[in-house]
């Protein structure tokens, strides 16, 4: 259905005056053979953004294959279609860009394309992954792939580190494994006729979230013909199993940092959810942010997020290069200080700052159709930051200094704490 | 079915809107679609204002003009990000581009907070002395691609420690003076902006009348190297050079973009990136950037050694792009006008970058529908196109090493 109809956007135009901004037009629905799909044109983007996720276990449905999630989506990425192409290859020919992702309960596959060109591009995405077709020679390309793709990642410090951090913080699930494995033998050790299995069930149409956004209508959705109507989707989104808060950890990496890691909320309650992105975007924008500012002159680089999963999310703090102890115990007193309900003209700046950043974050075809795969994926759809009906929009207005301060005492009090040492020969 | 219909009709995008009077040009591009409203300004007062022993003079003055105080004392910058915006600029070589983003119905009260500054900024010893160091702690931040591009530039666009040292107050003040004119401004705006508003006024701020660029007469040289060399500490060398090329208002600029999709493939090709699905960091280490926003457009090419010895890569490469002139590329080139499609309109996916385009489209006398136009312009590139366009262009390259000091 259609969310909002221009109509309204216009009677507030004449509420609230004409420099009102006028409320985007949605829809969403069910895709053809299964599956749910949300569209945000804007005739004015230059570009299409089709973000294609799954909701499936980074680990597989045995919870014992590391990797195969991320090895089975390239693997479809580079099948051979009809047309002659395969779909790394139709995007790369249209002048667009395929990124493969995801997080320990879900898989992801953006593209970004022309404008004019989205039409094909939906038909071959939804083609290789509605109806999979693993062979020898795609699945040869994406192991390189994905075994690229797992050391680019285990260098990476925010990576590494939200990848040490996962497996401090969670007990069991998928979670406590990394999505993309640091080496190549990981993936080999994966068969081919696994990653079939794997792709036709967590591929299937009734297991899609498809985000369309920018130079898109939704006439595109006729490009959508595959897919299999009578396969089962997962249900319910994907979640971990915590382990004891506190724990400390002292891992060998590729790169050396410093991490904190606290349970949060989990996505239904958000207020609270919102109230630690607030925190995180209050501390950590990279910018703008409290501590960001006070280490900009320092060799310490600093990143800190809440991630809203499904249940629990968590925030994780990540600081590499520099004085980790020193930027670490700036980290914690500014953390410890937001338990403190912020005095009002600093909340109220801090709040409209945070308003005008979550907007930049969806102001894109891309960011936007990103954000509300993600939401959609993990459960609540209609909370997604940028989504036309405005539930986030409204859980930042919800916010008070004292609320605030309460989810920092309820949910920042107690880290786990990661230390990656940097092994011999590695970079740090 | 209706519903599509209705919906597709509605994601209609407005036509941008190109308005000229008392010497300031306005760019409109409304955008139902979006939240956020955006605001560029191009001030003549880039780096062509200066004289080379002025080297980030343009810079500094655009700085203090976002260190100036503004509300609550609090420099601009500051004062606009806790008001729910930002603001930032760019040194360009004819033009400073001021850009002031917020959600729509902020954007008026954003840019009020903007112009005050800009028809009154604060030249005291303090400002000016915040504005130099903000400039010298983003110095820092210098890649080796970065000190390349910086070698052929001539100089860095926002100057070096040495040279903001020299500059008092009173030189900011007679630059901003000289330069800060509302002759040739152009305001280009985007999103959720409000119909309703004069955008002209942003430029009002400027005192009216023209600056004039420093000519520079520099003597010919017989036998003048076109190979710079520079050392750093680093550990492996890049490889940089650049050919003149045409601007977006000459008929040769779509065969460029064209051709700036060939040499990207070339380069990845000879440097034996391997074929994968994602981009991986190795892709970063060859590419190309087509400057034609400038007077003196140009392309630079540029190859990492990180990849293994990059010199026979880049000569091969070079090689290619001269012969290019002399003989038409093998096979189709649709490949090659899709992929220049698609590197365009990927470049464009923020508010700011539809913003910058409009402007420079926009910018004499062009019309603002920069994407249709260049769309149906690479359409029409023939092969024939290319070769024309890379024998008068893509001979003779000026060549940037940056090598690593020896013992590193």
């Amino acid at each position: 259905m259609t969310r909002r109809l221009l109509a309204l956007a216009l009677s507030l135009g004449l509420c609230c005056g004409a420099s009102a901004t006028a409320t985007p037009v949605q829809r969403d629905g069910a895709l053809p053979h299964g599956g749910a799909y949300v569209i945000r044109p804007d005739g004015s983007a230059a570009t299409a953004s089709i973000a294609l996720w799954f909701r499936a276990p980074s680990d597989g449905y045995d919870g014992a294959t590391p990797g195969i999630a991320q090895l089975a989506a390239a693997t479809c990425a580079a099948v051979r279609l009809s047309g002659g192409k395969s779909l790394v290859d139709l995007v790369r020919s249209l002048g667009g860009r395929l990124v493969l992702g995801g997080e320990p309960d879900m898989t992801s596959v953006d593209v970004i394309v022309p404008a004019g060109s989205a039409r094909r591009v939906l038909a071959a995405l939804t083609s290789a992954y509605f109806a999979p077709a693993p062979d020898a020679p795609a699945y040869a390309l994406a192991l390189r792939d994905s075994a690229v793709r797992g050391v680019e990642r285990r260098y990476s410090p925010d990576l590494a580190m939200h990848d040490a951090m996962l497996a401090q913080m969670v007990a069991s699930g998928p979670a406590h494994v990394p999505v993309l494995p640091g080496t190549a033998d990981a993936f080999t050790a994966i068969p081919l006729a696994s990653v079939a299995a794997f792709a036709k069930r967590a591929f299937a149409s009734p297991n899609a979230y498809l985000a369309l956004a920018g130079n898109v209508d939704a006439t595109l959705l006729d490009a959508v013909t595959d897919g299999d109507a009578s396969a089962n989707a997962t249900s319910a989104p994907i979640d971990s199993r915590l382990g004891p808060a506190g724990t400390t950890a002292t891992v060998p990496a590729a790169v050396a940092g410093l991490a904190y890691g606290y349970a949060g909320p989990p996505i239904r309650d958000e207020r609270a959810a919102t109230a630690l992105d607030f925190i995180s975007d209050y501390l950590f924008d990279p910018d703008r942010g409290v501590v960001s500012l006070q280490l900009r002159d320092t060799a310490a680089n600093v990143t800190g997020h809440f991630l809203t999963f499904h249940d629990p999310g968590l925030t994780v703090v990540s600081i590499s290069g520099g004085d980790l102890e020193l930027a670490g115990t700036k980290v914690r007193a500014a953390i410890a200080g937001m338990a403190t309900p912020l005095d009002a003209g600093t909340f109220a700046a801090a709040r409209r700052a945070f308003v005008y950043r979550t907007a930049l974050g969806t102001s894109t075809s891309s960011g936007l159709a990103d954000g509300l795969a993600w939401y959609a994926v993990q459960g609540n759809a209609t909370y997604a930051p940028g989504d036309a009906s405005g539930t986030y929009a409204s859980a930042i207005a919800s916010l008070d200094p004292a609320y605030v301060a309460s989810v920092a005492r309820r949910y920042l009090q107690v880290p786990t704490i990661v230390h990656l040492t940097a092994e011999k020969g590695s970079s740090s | 079915m209706i519903a599509a219909i209705a919906l597709a009709a509605l994601a209609l995008a407005p036509a941008p809107t190109v308005a000229r009077g008392s010497g300031v040009t306005v760019v409109s591009q409304p955008d139902d679609a979006a939240t956020l409203a955006g605001t560029m300004l191009f001030v003549r007062a880039g780096l062509d204002r200066q004289s080379f022993a002025q080297s980030g003079l343009a810079a500094l003055t655009a700085e203090t003009i976002l260190q100036t105080p503004s509300t609550g004392g609090a420099p601009l910058r500051d004062a606009i990000a806790a008001a729910g915006g930002s603001i930032d600029y760019v040194v360009d070589p004819q033009s400073v581009r001021f850009y002031v983003e917020g959600l729509g119905p902020d954007e008026n009260g954003l840019l009020a907070l903007f112009t005050a500054a800009l028809r009154a900024p604060d030249f005291s010893p303090a400002t000016v002395g915040r504005a130099r160091a903000e400039l010298d702690r983003t110095m820092g931040d210098r890649t080796a691609l970065g000190i390349g591009l910086q070698m052929l530039d001539g100089a860095p666009a926002s100057g070096t420690a040495g040279s903001l040292a020299q500059f008092v107050p009173d030189d900011v003040r007679a630059f901003y003076a000289r330069a800060y004119r509302s002759g040739g401004a152009l305001v280009s705006t985007i999103g959720a902006i409000d119909p309703r508003a004069n955008y002209a006024s942003v430029a009002a701020a400027l005192a009216p009348g023209s600056s004039k660029p420093v000519v520079a007469k520099i003597p010919s040289v017989a036998g003048a190297s076109h190979e710079l060399i520079s050392r750093r500490n680093i550990d492996v060398p890049w490889l940089v050079a650049r050919y003149p090329a045409p601007g977006y208002g000459s008929r040769d600029f779509a065969a460029m973009l064209v051709l700036a999709s060939f040499v990207d493939k070339t380069l990845g090709e000879v440097a034996q990136l391997p074929t994968l699905i994602s981009r991986t960091s190795a892709d970063s280490a060859v590419g190309s950037i087509y400057a034609f926003d400038r007077p003196s457009a140009n392309l630079t090419v540029y190859l990492y050694g990180g990849l293994g010895d990059p010199s026979q890569a880049f000569s091969t490469a070079l090689g290619v792009f001269r012969a290019m002139g002399a003989t038409a590329v093998a096979g189709s080139i649709e490949d090659f006008k899709a992929d220049a499609r698609g590197r365009f309109a990927r470049d464009l996916e923020s508010l700011e970058d539809r913003a910058w385009i409009a402007g420079v489209f926009a910018e004499n006398g062009g019309s603002a529908d920069y994407l249709d136009r260049t769309f149906a312009s690479i359409d029409a590139v023939t092969a024939a196109d290319m070769r024309r366009v890379a024998h008068r262009y893509l001979g003779d390259p000026t060549i940037a090493l940056v090598l690593p000091r020896q013992g590193t």
